[in-house]
């Protein structure tokens, strides 16, 4: 139909403005709006609005408590900061291995079956393809496992989220991949799973959280093609992206970087245009516009982004004892780096360290 | 909801200089989203972005209600968070390249009004490319005043214009938006 049949031309101006304003009215009334969305976004809010009760009701009961945590806070950087400065030594900003060995890992030789949470100081780990476990850097001994509804599969890899004890979980049974959201259980609450999406004839893999948590991107294989999908938590949509594996969103959710035959690449996501950064694989994000991957040497390359062609460097690791690097990955804050390094006699034991900036 | 959010119910009244919000957050929730959601998705090509931004929204809203004083309309509000997710998520480019047929045909969907079936997806979208030959003044007037609905002095608040600055936009636009349908333009 055209404009003219819809606004009639010839009235007096006003006459004209006046049938515009009705056909823009009705234009608003024929925007879709999304009620699913509104029914779930309503569940997530009421839950939301608990969560915040909690912590009003517990910083109303506990401000002295804070306050002497205050101090002590102060005392002991105080003491750090004159050790600090005694040895000469300012380590921030150099990356270093802090924590060794914390972990050994056997079975099939998938390197993504580990994950260090968003603050660097928790690590979640599928241990023997039915169990997941978590435990706190303080506190190795002090494992947890988290269970999930269902024991039929296996647990092939995991990812924690930016802002929240969450993990994205991939289980495969059979021909059949699903794609989980579990709650890790803390003191204040239990915990919970909700299952993102299920699909038979395909794997999922390599799971990960879009900036604000409301996505995860994640590889999906199917006939031996490997592409990468989004599945938003929220509108529970999902739509492919590109090609390839192992993908990884940048802080600022602007660029996404994965690997596809051997090489890492980085797509701007609003045009859709890509980059070759590398040989290697495992891209991580350690900067708005710098990341870093493992080489096939075994080795930790870094690459700035905003530049055209991207910058290449190897990147240092103090205290780094050797040894072949499979993936490494940063910690949400990008203060600290999961080391997953290869075992010495067989590529089925893997070797997960820590190191810190 | 039990924590500070819900106040002395008093009646609310837009006009008048004793105007008080008195509802809590999960009835304004129940009121204002299908305003924002047809907003964002009139703003953003993208419907699952403008689901995102309208989730966005609305975990922003709560974070901050305790900010929000009552004795203002909670349109001006909740439209303000609105109108800076959009600017913010425009800022950082974040829209996917789109595919028109995704745009509102595509695939069915049962949640949709049945009211969108009496109007053409074509319609909407020269609309849209329309308001792309509009100042970003003029657009963002023109969709806060009829997409989502705002009085004139609530579009003033959102954008920290003036209400005559916001009515001179407006005739402007809504002039320079009618030349072109009757010119056909864009077509």
């Amino acid at each position: 139909m055209r404009d003219e049949k819809r606004i009639p031309t010839g009235c007096s101006e006003e006459h004209s403005v006046a049938q515009l304003l009705a056909h823009l009215q009705q234009l608003r009334r024929s925007v879709p709006v999304n009620y699913h969305l509104k029914a779930e976004l309503k569940k997530q809010l009421l839950q939301r609005i608990k969560e915040l009760d909690k912590d009003r009701q517990q910083s109303l009961l506990g401000p002295r408590t804070g306050k002497l945590r205050r101090v002590w806070s102060l005392t002991g950087g105080v003491v750090l900061l004159a050790i600090a400065v005694w040895y000469g030594v300012w380590p921030h900003g150099v990356l270093t291995v802090r924590q060794p060995s914390l972990l050994a890992m056997e079975g099939p030789a998938n390197p993504e079956r580990v994950d260090l949470d968003a603050g660097g100081s928790r690590i979640a780990y599928v241990t023997d393809s039915s169990t997941i476990r978590t435990f706190d850097l303080d506190e190795p001994a002090a494992k947890a496992d988290v269970s999930l509804p269902v024991d039929h599969g296996d647990f092939t890899s995991l990812s924690w989220s930016n802002r929240a004890a969450r993990l994205a979980v991939v289980e495969q049974q059979g021909e059949t991949s699903r794609l989980w959201i579990v709650d890790v259980p803390d003191d204040k609450r239990p915990g919970s799973s909700r299952l993102i999406k299920e699909e038979e004839g395909v794997a999922f893999h390599s799971p990960s959280w879009s900036p604000a948590d409301d996505s995860i991107v994640y590889t999906r294989t199917s006939d031996g093609v490997e592409e990468i999908w989004v599945s938003s938590i929220v509108s529970m949509r999902d739509w492919k992206v590109a090609e390839g594996s192992q993908p990884e969103w940048s802080p600022d959710g602007r660029l996404l970087a994965f690997t596809k035959q051997g090489s890492v690449f980085v797509m701007e996501m609003r045009s859709g245009r890509t980059t070759l950064v590398g040989r290697g694989g495992w891209p991580s994000w350690n900067g708005e516009a710098s990341l870093t991957f493992t080489t096939p040497e075994g080795t930790l390359a870094e690459a700035e982004v905003d530049v055209q062609p991207p910058v290449l460097r190897e990147m240092p690791i103090r205290s780094w004892e050797g040894g072949r690097l499979v993936r490494a990955h940063w910690s949400a804050d990008r203060e600290h780096l999961l080391l997953v390094q290869a075992g010495d006699e067989t590529e089925n034991t893997f070797v997960v360290s820590l190191a810190s900036r | 909801m039990a924590m500070a959010m819900k106040r002395s119910a008093r009646p609310s009244s837009d006009s008048s200089a004793e105007y008080y919000e008195s509802r809590d957050f999960t009835e304004l929730y129940d009121e204002y989203f299908d305003r924002v959601n047809r907003y964002l998705r009139c703003r953003v090509q993208n419907p699952w972005d403008a689901d995102d931004l309208t989730t966005t929204v609305f975990l922003k809203a709560l974070e901050k209600f305790d900010q929000y004083s009552r004795t203002s309309p909670f349109a001006s509000w909740i439209f303000r968070i609105a109108h800076n997710t959009y600017v913010d998520f425009m800022r950082k480019n974040r829209e996917f390249p789109v595919d028109q047929d995704n745009l509102l045909g595509g695939e069915p969907d049962d949640t949709w009004q049945p009211e969108r079936q009496a109007l053409t997806n074509e319609e909407i979208r020269l609309l849209r490319d329309r308001l792309e030959k509009l100042t970003q003044d003029q657009r963002d007037v023109l969709t806060l005043r009829y997409f989502a609905d705002l009085k004139i002095s609530q579009v003033a608040e959102v954008l920290g214009k003036t209400e005559s600055s916001v009515k001179m936009i407006s005739y402007r636009a809504l002039h320079q938006l009618q030349k072109m349908y009757e010119g056909g333009e864009g077509e």
